[in-house]
């Protein structure tokens, strides 16, 4: 079915999920979501407020274990092992499964310490020198080098709401993730800004998995090569992010990506 | 599909796009029907009237890649809008060369007007004509109605278009045979024949955007076009 794939990455599945269901107390949030996650491709969560991508997205790294109410049946397996089994630690899993949230949310630290926490706790740095290079790395990783250079030690939240953001998101590169979740990463973003965090996705796929909820279905047409519609808690429909925008099979996708009223 | 849109504006410039277009589609079927009939009357002045007419098709194809283009620009159509809106392109371009040649078929008339008739062949030419013609008005309504098997049904006749203009052109070879003084006027009746079995072709090209705007697959076909 892929007939156009890359032969440069190797875009075998990452993440399998399998029959999941989340409950928040008695709302049935997540109804029986099947999907897979590939490496080095950004796939696309989209549908309308309320319709679980987010709950979903957070089904990936356990951020939903910190609620008390939810819970989460089902398998979601990352390379063949349930992240669910009671041997995972969530903390390790979250360094391997990174994620980068609606806002900006540096830690009140300098630019320097926000990119650096993350090793540091994972003993991922033996000296500072390590330190100093994973730092460097992450930086340029996350197009934000240049502009922060000489400034490494002043707050990281004096920077502007586009930096502030690549900061998150060399912040949650740096413990060396192998998925990026990016929950909206863009909604509080100008466009300028938005257009530089889009073209670092792309060039963040070349490494690691991305999945990205957003509201924005040009964005998501923009960044991403699969896309998965949620409705009401259903996952209506998965594939290639070309056929979805151009050619969806589900009416339910076609009235929402059309703006028709569902 | 009969959903209406969230921005009501969108759906008044989708309908306005389509209502050109249907518009534009009569006037190119209004002129097939008038060059014929300037052809079979030998009526100069019609035929003049057809080559003036083109300038209105031509203009309705800027006005529609206009509002398309501004559709695109404005509103990003997805899905189903967006291949609506590339379908509209399409089918403006080959209704355009379509009314092309009308025109072309006027500028021989007044040239066959000087000539002696050669009436089985004009009448040939006529029923070829009315296919045509028949073809254009059910591919403009599968494409109003989004009805693939109107769209093949038109897509189909085009080898009805495609007989006749090979019955014509072994009938026109007879008479240039018989007599050199005909070949003048079989040469361009001959022009003419082929000018309709284009046109068929391109109606056969409008079926086939109508398949895409239905299913967002491109049409395959099996056979290979001979020209």
């Amino acid at each position: 079915m892929d007939v156009n794939k890359s032969k440069k990455h190797s875009e075998e599945v990452k993440i399998t999920a399998r029959g999941v269901n989340v409950f928040y107390g008695e709302t049935h949030a997540i109804k029986d979501v099947d999907v897979d996650i590939r490496n080095h491709t950004v796939t696309a969560f989209i549908g309308p407020s309320g319709c679980g991508k987010s709950t979903f997205l957070r089904c990936l790294n356990r951020m939903n274990d910190t609620i008390d109410i939810c819970r989460v049946t089902g398998e979601i397996l990352m390379d063949g092992k349930d992240i669910y089994a009671p041997d995972v630690d969530p903390v390790q899993l979250r360094a391997k499964v990174g994620m980068v949230f609606q806002k900006p949310n540096p830690f009140p630290k300098s630019i320097y310490d926000n990119v650096s926490y993350g090793p540091k706790i994972h003993g991922l740095a033996q000296n500072k020198d390590d330190l100093d290079h994973i730092v460097e790395r992450s930086l340029k990783r996350a197009a934000l080098w240049k502009e922060v250079k000489d400034r490494l030690h002043e707050p990281g939240t004096g920077l502007s709401g586009g930096q502030q953001q690549r900061l998150c998101i060399a912040r949650a590169i740096a413990t060396a993730p192998e998925v990026l979740l990016m929950d909206e990463p863009c909604s509080a973003l100008d466009p300028i800004a938005t257009a530089q965090i889009e073209e670092l996705i792309d060039e963040l796929r070349k490494k690691y998995s991305v999945v990205i909820v957003t509201h924005s279905m040009q964005q998501a047409a923009r960044v991403s090569q699969e896309t998965s519609f949620f409705h009401l808690g259903v996952l209506v429909e998965s594939g290639k992010t070309q056929k979805i925008f151009t050619a969806p099979e589900d009416e339910r996708t076609q009235n929402y990506i059309t703006g028709r009223i569902g | 599909m009969e959903k209406t849109h969230i921005v009501s504006r969108f759906d008044k410039e989708l309908k306005e796009i389509d209502k050109q277009l249907q518009h534009m589609a009569e006037l190119v079927t209004q002129q097939l029907a008038d060059a014929t009939e300037a052809l079979s009357e030998k009526d100069v002045k019609l035929a003049k009237r057809v080559r003036k007419g083109d300038r209105k098709i031509n203009d309705l194809e800027d006005r529609i890649f206009e509002l398309t283009t501004r559709l695109i620009a404005l509103r990003q159509p997805m899905a189903e809008d967006l291949r609506s809106a590339i379908t509209t392109f399409r089918v403006a371009t080959d209704l355009e060369r379509i009314g092309d040649y009308a025109k072309t078929i006027s500028n021989r008339t007044s040239i066959l007007a000087e000539e002696k008739p050669i009436k089985s062949a004009t009448n040939t030419i006529k029923r070829m004509s009315i296919v045509v013609q028949a073809m254009l008005g059910e591919v403009m309504e599968a494409y109003a109605e989004r009805d693939l098997g109107k769209a093949e049904h038109a897509r189909l006749q085009d080898e009805d278009v495609d007989q006749m203009n090979s019955a014509l052109f072994r009938e026109l070879l007879t008479y240039m045979m018989e007599n050199p003084r005909n070949i003048e006027a079989s040469t361009h009746l001959l022009f003419i024949a082929k000018t309709f079995e284009r046109a068929g072709d391109h109606i056969t090209n409008i079926a086939e955007h109508v398949h895409y705007l239905v299913t967002g697959e491109q049409f395959e076909n099996g056979e290979t076009e001979l020209e």
